[in-house]
């Protein structure tokens, strides 16, 4: 009860459902969306330091 | 056609953008997957979305959900070692790159793929014409 009017769902919504291997987490709001959030959380600046390997020759893009 | 995506292109796809090709299989490769997994993990705007989410968890647990988070989904295929490094020891001696531009050309190959890049990797694409493979480059 004290989750569902923490996370606003006392008229009901979206619970999203993470398989931990050992057990399931549960959050507010959708999978889907957390995994856009995490995504779209990486910089331009971010991605060219990933093109460039983060500093790894073998990880580079040639 | 197969279409064989780079980190950041297989990034648009997770987020729910549309692949390059609507109907056509998407894969990636274990390389390029890594590199996704790190930019995420050590992006620093991804710790705003864990501290609104995850912050209460334990440090384990919250490595685990990042990891969950991260799962590649069963609709992009992705060819494992096991079957790409005879293929790869074989490109490795007609061309010259990194463990990374090996898998990719020796993926596209195997899965007669075109394989689309979010940035020019000219050695990349050199090597892929040579094999006959198509590169379209996305920015």
């Amino acid at each position: 009860m004290s989750a569902r009017r923490r996370w606003g769902l006392a008229d009901g919504g979206r619970v999203g459902c993470l398989d931990l291997g050992n057990g399931v987490l549960l959050i507010p709001g959708e999978i889907e969306e957390l995994r856009r959030e995490l995504l779209d959380s990486v910089s331009d600046q971010e991605w060219v330091a990933a093109q460039a390997g983060f500093g790894d020759p073998e990880l580079a893009s040639e | 056609m197969t279409q064989l995506v780079d980190d950041r292109v297989l990034a648009a796809v997770l987020r729910g953008d549309s692949p390059p090709k609507a109907q056509e299989p998407v894969y990636t490769t274990g390389y390029w997957y890594v590199r996704l997994c790190r930019a995420v993990l050590t992006s620093s705007g991804s710790s705003g979305v864990l501290s609104t989410s995850f912050a209460s968890l334990p440090r384990a647990m919250r490595d685990q959900a990042m990891q969950a988070l991260l799962e590649l989904p069963d609709e992009i295929g992705l060819e494992s070692l096991r079957t790409l490094a005879p293929l790869m020891g074989q490109l490795s001696r007609r061309h010259q790159l990194n463990v990374l531009g090996i898998e990719a050309l020796a993926a596209a190959v195997f899965l007669e793929a075109d394989v689309y890049l979010s940035a020019p990797s000219p050695r990349l694409e050199e090597a892929l014409t040579a094999e006959n493979r198509r590169a379209v480059i996305i920015e």
